[in-house]
């Protein structure tokens, strides 16, 4: 274990400040994985749309007619294909608009798209076996299961902990040096060059990096995130289980409402909502949810919703009202900050170039540490073979010899304040 | 050479007084990083609050993960045997909590509607 601990201490010995070495610690262990996260986070900025293209027997429709109403499909295809036992349908815009429904089949969660002007289920996959959710996977666990998205977590903490060191490290000792940190010097070495654009490109993309990352580490570690946004609302603590969790009250010899009642209700409740999706109940306590945006609350996030008991059409939760205000964080803001989708394209585009910036960072931030390394490594051999015994230099002779000494410079103490 | 030689230890309230210091420079960072991100979208105040706020949750979850370390430190300090990192550690976090949890006081008692 020390052996361990010896070698990369003797990786980071180069650097002297405390923030300095921290800034290649956390390069060193988490480079490599943040390669893979970023150029694959690359790819999911644009998924929805990469997905159509990559799979158009599935999202190309003819546009006939009028959209059908979600629930109208719902019945029709539960109706045709009463096998698939589907339970819940939402509406994908950005995936040529299309309806999509999933269901279990084998222990395997399937998807369903289904043509929005006729109803008709144009095919069914495990989201997980497309290009498109392999990437995904990737993305969010490595592949490795269970343990591979808390690696993927830490990774994305290392990468704000480079960020921030980053930042600090980028201050030049002397204003007068700003311009160096903020362009690329034409016609330098290529060692210069590389390291101007290694503090240019990550003083440039800091914000965006920066606020990916740390919604990447909400994203995997969103039950002590929920956890600490009560702690923050001066509520006490509850699971996501608990908020979530909410069941209908059961009424013996009493059906349950359809869906075509809880909407009604749904659209009298919100007036101004826009139905989005809901899944219906799995049991006799099982409720309805509805899933909606609304004018003036998640205008960023698609993801409030209502839950209802199947048997009164009660709303127990609305997650626009219910839900305090630093709890919207997460609804309405932990992916869209994360993918860039808050603020349209320009925003997608800012996320796709720091997440191709973030590589770039990585080699050159590599080629930086590798050169001031072996510079360090050869200085210190040069000092070992300097502070070897002659016996051994001259073939082993065991008599004893003088090492050569080496001056020892006095430090002056000038007190410069 | 610069040196410290002539200027005294830094006290237990020096620590606390830089952790505000450093939280505060955290903070408006934080709050330009989104105001930057946003900008780019067209929503200007949103952002800045969101990366604060989200900044802010990860120094409370820090702070918590501090309060046993101290406790576990606490038997070792009384006998002057306790790590001075862990208590710097310590006070920082405490420092950077208290400044973050003024923000989310502000937020809930405000009832401003950011997110």
């Amino acid at each position: 274990m020390r052996r361990f601990f010896s070698f990369f201490q003797l990786m980071i010995r180069h650097q002297k400040k405390w923030f300095a070495q921290w800034h290649a610690w956390a390069g060193i262990f988490a480079g490599s994985i943040l390669i893979v996260v970023s150029l694959t986070g690359t790819l999911l900025v644009f998924e929805e749309e990469l997905d159509v293209w990559l799979y158009p027997e599935l999202f190309e429709f003819e546009k006939s007619g009028e959209v059908m109403p979600l629930n109208q499909v719902f019945h029709q295809i539960r109706a045709e294909h009463p096998r698939m036992h589907f339970e819940s349908i939402f509406q994908f815009p950005k995936r040529n608009g299309c309806y999509m429904s999933f269901y279990e089949d084998n222990d395997e969660f399937r998807q369903a798209v289904i043509n929005p002007y006729t109803a008709e289920i144009t095919g069914t996959r495990v989201y997980g076996d497309s290009v498109m959710g392999f990437i995904r996977n990737l993305h969010r666990t490595l592949l490795v299961p269970k343990v591979g998205k808390y690696i993927v977590g830490i990774a994305s903490l290392f990468m704000v902990i480079l960020m921030i060191t980053g930042l600090r490290l980028w201050i030049p000792k002397h204003w007068g040096l700003i311009k160096e940190r903020l362009t690329i010097k034409k016609g330098a070495s290529f060692k210069r060059q590389n390291y101007d654009l290694h503090n240019s490109l990550g003083f440039y993309f800091s914000p965006f990096i920066t606020l990916i990352s740390i919604t990447g580490v909400a994203i995997t570690f969103s039950p002590f995130v929920v956890l600490a946004l009560f702690l923050v609302n001066f509520q006490s603590p509850q699971s996501i289980g608990d908020i979530l969790g909410k069941q209908s009250t059961y009424v013996a010899d009493n059906n349950s409402l359809g869906i075509d009642h809880i909407l009604t209700i749904a659209a009298t409740d919100m007036p101004e909502a826009e139905i989005r999706g809901f899944s219906i109940p799995r049991d006799s306590v099982g409720v309805y949810n509805v899933n909606f945006t609304e004018d003036g609350y998640a205008v960023t996030g698609d993801n409030s919703f209502a839950m209802y008991d199947q048997y009164t059409g009660e709303r127990l939760l609305n997650t626009d009202k219910d839900f305090a205000n630093s709890s919207k964080l997460v609804l309405n803001w932990l992916t869209p900050i994360h993918y860039g989708t808050f603020g349209g394209m320009t925003t997608r585009i800012i996320a796709l170039l720091a997440s191709i910036a973030a590589p770039i960072l990585f080699i050159t931030g590599f080629i930086i540490w590798w050169g001031r390394w072996k510079k360090r490594h050869q200085k210190s051999s040069t000092e070992d073979h300097l502070e070897q015994p002659k016996s051994d230099l001259n073939g082993g002779s065991n008599k004893k010899q003088k090492r050569p000494v080496i001056p020892q410079r006095k430090e002056t103490v000038t007190n410069e304040q | 050479m610069s040196n410290n030689i002539d200027q005294p230890p830094i006290t237990l309230s020096g620590y606390f007084f830089r952790g505000f210091k450093y939280a505060a420079y955290f903070m408006v960072i934080a709050g330009f990083m989104g105001l930057i991100y946003g900008a780019f979208g067209g929503i200007w105040l949103s952002p800045a609050f969101v990366a604060i706020a989200y900044l802010g949750i990860f120094v409370m979850i820090n702070f918590v993960i501090s309060i046993p370390l101290i406790a576990l430190n606490l038997p070792f300090a009384l006998f002057r045997k306790g790590s001075k990192r862990i208590t710097r550690y310590f006070i920082y976090s405490l420092s950077f909590a208290i400044v973050f949890l003024a923000f989310f006081a502000l937020l809930k008692f405000t009832g401003i509607e950011v997110f």
